[in-house]
């Protein structure tokens, strides 16, 4: 059991790195474009193409799973505050186990559309280029499996651990 | 029943009127009233999710442009990118139309992709809408410019300028931080992207029609659950649909932007001879390189015969465009009779 | 009939999001029942495998990630310390000096972040402590911060309006420029709210002058200068042409890694921490916007969106009716919802009825933005209350900081209804 939840723990934590690769790719690749354009009015080989279909699905998505790791997902707390201690733990385990449910959904559609992007080859044109995308596909059914598998340990373990010796 | 109509596009737009406001009006006076529609905002499809749209059955008719999607329609975009061999738009609609319905591979490409083809309709010819006067060929080098095609990509580095991949909704933006010197477009977009704020020069060198389109592509799902009569009325639609929105996009709005444009004193440069002669060599150049990558990259078989065949076609529909005056409802008249009178609609894309 | 299902989908989301199931995830679940009972589950399904990408494959949102970037570098370096400091030369011999410079102090800071949190934050570890230490109230010192950080979204670069202008289809630059006029606007109505605290209460806010600590011009043009280099590279790069506002993100973090580097603040760890605190925030903020252009979807399908703006126009407001529904709608999200959530869940329905009516979307955005800000700092969630709360818990408690800031939503209410009756305010630069 421990051993599931320090995997849940380092692979969010590495794909969240792969994330600020993505970030940094991005911030090197736009400013090399513009200086290049403005220095020798020539520009940087598919920047529109590499910042959107690679850099931008890479930073946003892969880190879902270390998000919800954090409990950063944004949400509105004020009414489940004025909720019973016990209620809001009831509460709390329901809105994870819907949170897994739509990481689930989300995990499996994604899966379908990569496959179907791979077997067509998609492709991009950046003017007379042509650049492969199918592969920025797989990075969704990754994200979201990560993201339902990270809920699924945090219900595992409201469950594992009794509520009145529950410390948080 | 009711279709869902997706243009893609905002209703200023040609590609949302007239060519869905026809085509909806079309459809149910054609069917008394039984094929009701529904035009649907860029909200729910825009011409980036057009594919999954129509493919998931949210849209049940939507414009589609295959140059966003070119591994699905390889076989399309082989003619849909020979800008260069149009000069009449009413005939490259027409010619786009009768090649497709009757050009086999791409039948069994769009069936693999789930869509079924109606028509096409097409732009004026385009030209290069710049900051910067374009007189001869030397103003031209080191030029920054939105290139929308690879074709434009290759002419733009042929010509000495530097092709610049930039999306439509940020021309506007990007011309006028001087970011890029221009765009190769339909003279329309001064109206429809502001860019009569920005430029300040037309070189009046006639670069091709935008004709890679599918007017009206229908969902595979829709198609089958139609009857044969339904089907067929919705393809005549679709003819006088396309021949509409082409008369507004590359007659009216054309006229209308450039008459805007000379009263905001945007000057229009006629291309010098010598610009003239560079630009048709490179056109001649290209079109013959086309079939050594078009069967090498992008493995498609027959090339040379499939682009004499799309020629004979503009050739015969630019003959007839001129012989009725471009005038839409006689065009799609015969495109119903040359075309779609010959299709069994009991078969045709399913 | 569909239009129902929209209201159902309406009410069911706010429980959703009441019972505090994450805003993208009540967001996609309501889009997702709604369009499989409108319409089919293998719509759904699909609408479901393709929205993630196509929402945050696009170029313009790119501009988030890069500005958040050059904000947090900007902040862990240090490299806006000095800001306090140099906006104290100019104003301390106003009454009320020291305040004062915080408000502008964090107004420069606004010019290198895209965030108001992050603004609020960095100003409050530095200005309150000093504040307090020259005889203010603790409670209006926080007060004063925690305003004074909501002008971290006005002034741009700023993350709200650059997903507005995506949701709006409008020109972010513009929107930006908007921003210039209601963040100095803002600043200014501030600086008059503490003078005149000054005169009336200097129980509250000292009467006398900041004290003179011998800190020259000369000294805080060496100490912020790293920060007005990035602030010209970044507005004069953008105003004269060298590169668009999309690309002035990543021009912006890579100058803020550049001077910090260069001035050798920049470190591994500190590098390592901005990485992933962008990397939090972007994820988190566009998997809600992935979670409301599905809503949208719903919404425009059901039928809803369209019905509310006939109903809109069915009434016939006049146009101070509608925007007085406007402002009190937004200011009644703004008390429990988080800004990007409560625009994101609104702009589907009101962007048509703005349509309808004629409205600039560039001006509407900015008002918009203000009005959110405004959320930030009222009572019972207010992100910038919590953050001033925490880096400064040792003066002042929650309820006391929300006091605090109270005086300061009387200037925000004349500055929204000014942008309201004079719309110029905020097109003098637009030109639009
Ligand atoms: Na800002
Ligand atoms: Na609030």
């Amino acid at each position: 059991m421990n051993a599931l939840f320090r995997f849940s723990d380092r692979i969010t934590v590495v794909l969240a790195l792969l994330g600020t690769l993505g970030i940094v790719a991005m911030m090197l690749h736009v400013t090399l474009d513009v200086v290049l354009r403005s220095a020798f009015n020539v520009s940087a080989p598919a920047t529109l193409e590499l910042v959107t279909r690679y850099y931008m699905v890479l930073l946003a998505l892969l880190p879902l799973g270390w998000v919800e790791r954090q409990r950063q997902m944004i949400s509105v707390e004020l009414f489940t505050d004025l909720m019973p201690q016990a209620l809001q733990r009831w509460n709390e385990r329901l809105v994870t186990v819907l949170s897994i449910l739509i990481y689930a959904v989300f995990a499996l559609a994604t899966w379908e559309k990569a496959v179907e992007q791979y077997q067509i080859g998609a492709y991009v044109m950046s003017l007379d280029t042509r650049i492969p995308v199918w592969p920025s596909y797989f990075v969704l059914p990754v994200s979201f499996t990560l993201a339902a598998y990270v809920c699924l340990m945090r219900e595992v373990q409201a469950w594992a651990v009794r509520p009145d010796t529950a410390t948080n | 029943q009711q279709l869902r109509l997706t243009p893609g596009t905002p209703p200023a737009h040609p590609g949302h009127t007239p060519l869905f406001t026809v085509f909806q009006e079309e459809i149910s006076a054609a069917t008394d009233g039984r094929l009701r529609s529904v035009i649907l905002g860029t909200e729910v499809a825009n011409l980036g999710n057009m594919r999954n749209a129509i493919r998931s059955g949210l849209s049940d008719a939507g414009m589609f442009l295959p140059a966003y999607f070119p591994s699905d329609l390889p076989n399309i975009n082989l003619v849909g990118d020979l800008s260069f061999m149009g000069t009449n738009s009413q005939a490259m609609g027409a010619a786009m139309t009768e090649y497709i319905v009757n050009c086999a591979d791409c039948q069994a490409e769009l069936k693999r992709l789930g869509v079924v083809y109606t028509t096409s309709h097409a732009s004026d010819a385009y030209q290069i809408l710049t900051t910067k006067p374009i007189r001869n060929a030397e103003d031209l080098r080191g030029l920054r410019l939105r290139v929308g095609g690879p074709h434009y990509a290759r002419w733009a580095e042929a010509m000495g300028a530097v092709g610049a991949n930039v999306s439509v909704g940020e021309t506007f933006e990007a011309i006028s931080q001087g970011v890029l010197d221009g765009t190769i477009a339909s003279s329309a977009d001064m109206i429809s992207f502001r860019l009569d704020d920005v430029v300040k020069y037309v070189s009046t060198l006639r670069l091709g029609t935008y004709h890679s389109t599918i007017s009206h592509a229908i969902g595979n799902n829709t198609w089958a659950r139609l009857s044969a009569d339904d089907r067929r009325a919705i393809a005549e639609a679709s003819s006088l649909a396309s021949a509409m929105s082409t008369q507004r996009w590359a007659f009216e709005m054309a006229s209308a932007a450039e008459a805007n444009a000379r009263t905001k004193g945007i000057e229009f440069i006629d291309p010098s001879p010598e610009l003239l002669a560079a630009s048709e060599a490179f056109k001649a150049q290209d079109l013959a390189s086309i079939v050594g990558r078009a069967e090498g990259r992008d493995g498609l078989t027959n090339v040379a015969a499939k682009m004499a065949e799309f020629e004979r076609l503009v050739e015969k529909w630019t003959a007839f465009a001129e012989s009725v005056d471009n005038d839409p409802e006689q065009i799609a008249e015969q495109v119903n009779r040359e075309v779609w009178a010959n299709v069994d609609f009991t078969r045709y894309g399913l | 009939m569909a239009v129902e299902v929209g209201f159902y989908g309406l009410m069911v989301l706010l429980l959703l999001l009441a019972l505090r199931v994450p805003v993208a995830l009540a967001l996609m679940a309501v889009s997702l029942g709604g369009m499989t009972y409108m319409l089919d589950w293998s719509i759904a399904f699909s609408m479901l495998a393709s929205t993630p990408y196509e929402f945050v494959a696009k170029w313009t949102l790119s501009a988030v990630p890069m500005f958040l970037l050059m904000g947090f570098v900007s902040f862990h370096t240090g490299l806006t310390a000095g800001l306090f400091n140099a906006a104290k030369v100019v104003f301390r011999w106003l009454p009320g000096g020291l305040a004062i410079s915080s408000i502008f102090a964090s107004s420069g800071f606004a010019a290198v972040s895209g965030s108001s949190v992050a603004c609020a934050a960095a100003m409050g570890r530095i200005a309150i402590p000093e504040m307090v230490r020259s005889g203010y109230k603790p409670s209006f010192a926080c007060g004063t911060i925690a305003a004074g950080g909501t002008i971290g979204a006005l002034i741009p670069p700023s993350i709200l309006m650059i997903v507005y202008g995506v949701f709006a289809q409008v020109s972010i630059t513009q929107v930006f420029l908007g921003g210039i006029s209601i963040g100095l606007l803002t600043a200014v109505s501030y600086a008059v709210i503490i003078l005149l605290m000054s005169w009336f209460r200097p129980d509250i806010v000292p009467r006398h002058s900041a004290h003179d600590d011998g800190y020259t011009a000369r000294q805080a043009i060496v100490e912020i200068w790293p920060i007005l280099v990035l602030g010209v590279l970044v507005f004069g790069g953008m105003f004269s042409g060298f590169f668009t506002a999309t690309e002035a993100g990543a021009v912006g973090a890579a100058g803020a890694v550049v001077i910090s580097l260069l001035t050798g603040r920049l470190n591994w760890t500190i590098m390592k921490t901005s990485l992933l605190e962008t990397l939090a925030t972007t994820s988190g903020l566009l998997i809600i916007g992935v979670g409301a252009s599905m809503f949208t979807v719903f919404l425009s399908l059901s039928g809803m969106a369209g019905f509310i703006s006939q109903a809109v126009s069915g009434w016939d407001p006049s146009y101070l009716q509608l925007m007085l529904v406007v402002v009190l709608i937004y200011l009644f999200l703004g008390l429990f919802m988080e800004p990007f959530g409560a625009m994101l869940v609104t702009l589907p329905i009101f962007l048509p009825v703005f349509e309808v009516y004629d409205v600039s979307l560039i001006w509407f955005g900015v008002l918009l933005v203000k009005l959110l800000e405004i959320g930030m700092i009222t009572p019972p969630v207010g992100m910038n209350i919590f953050v001033i709360r925490g880096v400064a818990s040792q003066y002042a408690s929650l309820v006391d900081i929300f006091k605090g800031v109270a005086i300061f939503l009387v200037a925000d209410l004349l500055v929204v209804a000014l942008v309201i009756f004079y719309p110029d305010i905020v097109m003098v630069f637009t030109g639009g």
